[in-house]
């Protein structure tokens, strides 16, 4: 029998508000999160977890589903989440931001057992998005069924799904990421080995639910017993105020964080004594800004850590060291040595691997790595091959390995473009454009480039009846706000390659004519 | 030209180069209707540090406040620094 019980108690390991809950019960007065001006200690999180998950729970038995989280940057936004985890079922972060068709299509998509819904999510709650949506709404934790002082979490199995990210697809409509407990759990495990996390740390909160960064922030936080503290959105861009009131000892976010603090003279030397570590990533790092952010944060390490969503946040990671080490010829920082855990390979077109040294595509391996795309078992079979027994995700990213084992990041296989972090297929931009247009003749650029991050996409058509405004405008209801192409052109045809692609790098060459002109 | 027709000259300028071309009010929300990004707000913040010698290290980055001309021009003269005293 005690074997029996072992084994139970290593399947409820395997839920994520299991430590949130352990922590209320032996430091329940400690801070866990702060949002929107609201703190909540380890035990009003926990309890309001389990009140969710009871709720959640009511009514006739049903298997595990989703639930969308259609919440940000609020306290109840975080204790969706855990409350959803609690519960056994996988939760789906919807941003409140997105426009109401293209909220309506995702839900469509998902069928969710229930929506957690903050203020800012009511918001874009409206029309088809309302219609769409399942019966079971919480809007207001007064809507809960009293707690169960003795609940716990409910047990969970290492495959089962712990959440859902949607990311941009090729095709116009979103993909799905299916990410299993296992690999938050590895994740977690590996970094609270490496960083050495307590619960004195302060996290900083930057990234949205809808950013698999976020689940860094939450759950290596809650598993150390530190707090989580959401940046407001109006203070992203420029968070210094926020990390030097809240004395913030871990940062993570986009490096675009630090390029804009950098251009606003705000990384003055000695600025943010209170940070020791901080991460960034989501987009290639510029030496310049981690140097600067360095310097006004001395007490802090700088990692640069590579992640995709299909690989649970965080795959490779590089320190930066004096002196630092760069990809030659790009003024970035290196992508650095894969984490422990982790297998990776440098993949030819024919997922052969590639002798150092050698470009090809960067392929991962391991217990990170989620379970394919939701409802796609043939993007799930193109993108995540089994090899030798092992299932690889083909990441998509030009890399190299040089002769000291580092991996360095040279740009993408695909049309993948990045902005401020957020991954964009160019083809779904193209694939809308078309829509609006009324016609296949359309391309879309990111543009200007620096460092590897764009600052945004340009548009290109040659639809007669179409104006820039009216485009822009009908591509803001469809598309979330950073893939909007801020600047909407008009040409006389687009043009080609031999082989009848769209020839981006003449477009790009035509901006940049013009900017130099 | 007075400080607000300065900043609204400068934003439509932004707006324009955007192939945006909307009849610009005091309070037309700029950022939550998506007229301006994150990336124009930098714009309008190098252009304040530089024409009127604001120093957002000391005053904090608020995306809020650059919510429309009305809060920009505030956030301008809430700061102490008179178009004036700069006049080139």
């Amino acid at each position: 029998m005690a074997g029996g019980q072992e084994a139970q108690t290593e399947i409820r390991c395997f839920n994520l508000s299991n430590r949130v809950f352990e922590h209320s019960k032996t430091d329940g007065s400690r801070l866990a999160v702060h949002a929107g001006g609201i703190d909540l200690t380890y035990a009003e999180l926990s309890s309001l977890a389990q009140r969710i998950a009871a709720w959640l729970t009511t009514g006739p038995a049903r298997a595990p589903g989703f639930v969308g989280i259609l919440a940000s940057r609020s306290v109840m936004a975080y204790a969706g989440v855990l409350g959803t985890c609690w519960a056994g079922d996988a939760y789906v972060p919807l941003n409140p931001k997105l426009p109401e068709e293209r909220l309506a299509q995702l839900i469509d998509i998902i069928k969710p057992a229930a929506l957690v819904v903050d203020a800012a999510g009511m918001k874009a709650l409206t029309g088809r998005a309302r219609a769409a949506a399942p019966a079971r709404v919480l809007t207001s934790f007064d809507e809960l069924p009293p707690g169960d002082p003795g609940g716990r979490p409910r047990e969970v199995g290492a495959e089962d799904t712990a959440y859902m990210i949607f990311t941009s697809g090729s095709t116009g409509v979103p993909k799905g990421v299916l990410v299993p407990n296992r690999a938050v759990v590895h994740l977690v495990d590996i970094l609270q080995r490496i960083y050495e996390f307590s619960a004195n740390d302060r996290f900083s909160k930057a990234y949205n639910l809808s950013f698999d960064g976020s689940v860094h922030d939450m759950f290596t936080a809650w598993n150390a017993g530190a707090s989580v503290n959401a940046v407001p959105a109006s203070q992203l861009l420029a968070p210094l105020k926020f990390i030097q009131e809240r004395a913030l000892t871990v940062w993570a976010s986009v490096p675009s964080t630090a390029v804009f603090m950098e251009q606003m003279r705000m990384l003055q030397p000695g600025a943010m004594p209170s940070l020791r570590i901080t991460i960034f990533s989501g987009e290639p790092l510029p030496l310049r800004s981690a140097l600067a952010w360095q310097r006004a944060a001395p007490n802090s390490l700088v990692d640069n850590i590579c992640g995709h969503t299909e690989c649970c946040v965080f795959s490779i990671l590089e320190r930066l060291t004096d002196p630092p080490h760069v990809t030659p010829n790009r003024g970035l920082v290196a992508i650095g040595t894969p984490l422990p855990g982790f297998e990776a390979a440098v993949f030819d077109e024919r997922c052969a691997p590639l002798p150092p040294g050698r470009q090809g595509e960067l392929a991962l391996a391991g217990p990170q790595v989620a379970k394919g795309y939701f409802q796609d078992p043939e993007r799930t079979a193109a993108r995540f091959p089994v090899i030798g027994g092992k299932v690889w995700y083909r990441t998509g990213d030009l890399v190299y390995v040089d002769e000291t084992g580092l991996y360095h990041h040279l740009g993408r296989v695909d049309n993948q473009v990045k902005i401020r972090g957020h991954r964009v297929e160019l083809g779904e931009v193209e694939a809308l454009l078309a829509e609006v247009c009324g016609s296949d003749s359309v391309a879309a650029v990111a543009w200007p480039v620096d460092h590897g991050s764009a600052r945004g996409l340009v548009a290109f058509h040659c639809a007669a009846g179409a104006s820039a405004q009216g485009i822009r405008e009908a591509l803001m209801k469809r598309l979330p706000p950073y893939a909007v192409p801020y600047t909407v052109r008009k040409l006389d045809a687009i043009p080609l390659t031999e082989n009848g692609k769209i020839d981006r790098r003449t477009l790009v060459e035509m901006l940049e004519r013009e900017t130099a002109g | 030209m007075s400080l607000h027709d300065e900043v609204k000259k400068f934003v439509s300028g932004l707006l324009q180069r955007k192939g945006t071309f909307v009849d610009l009010g005091d309070d037309t929300p700029l950022v939550s209707s998506g007229l301006l990004d994150s990336v124009d707000t930098i714009d309008i913040v190098t252009f304040l540090e530089s024409r009127y010698g604001l120093d957002f290290g000391d005053i904090g980055f608020d995306e809020d406040r650059f919510e429309s001309l009305a809060t920009i021009v505030q956030l301008v003269e809430e700061s102490g620094k008179s178009p004036s005293a700069q006049r080139d």
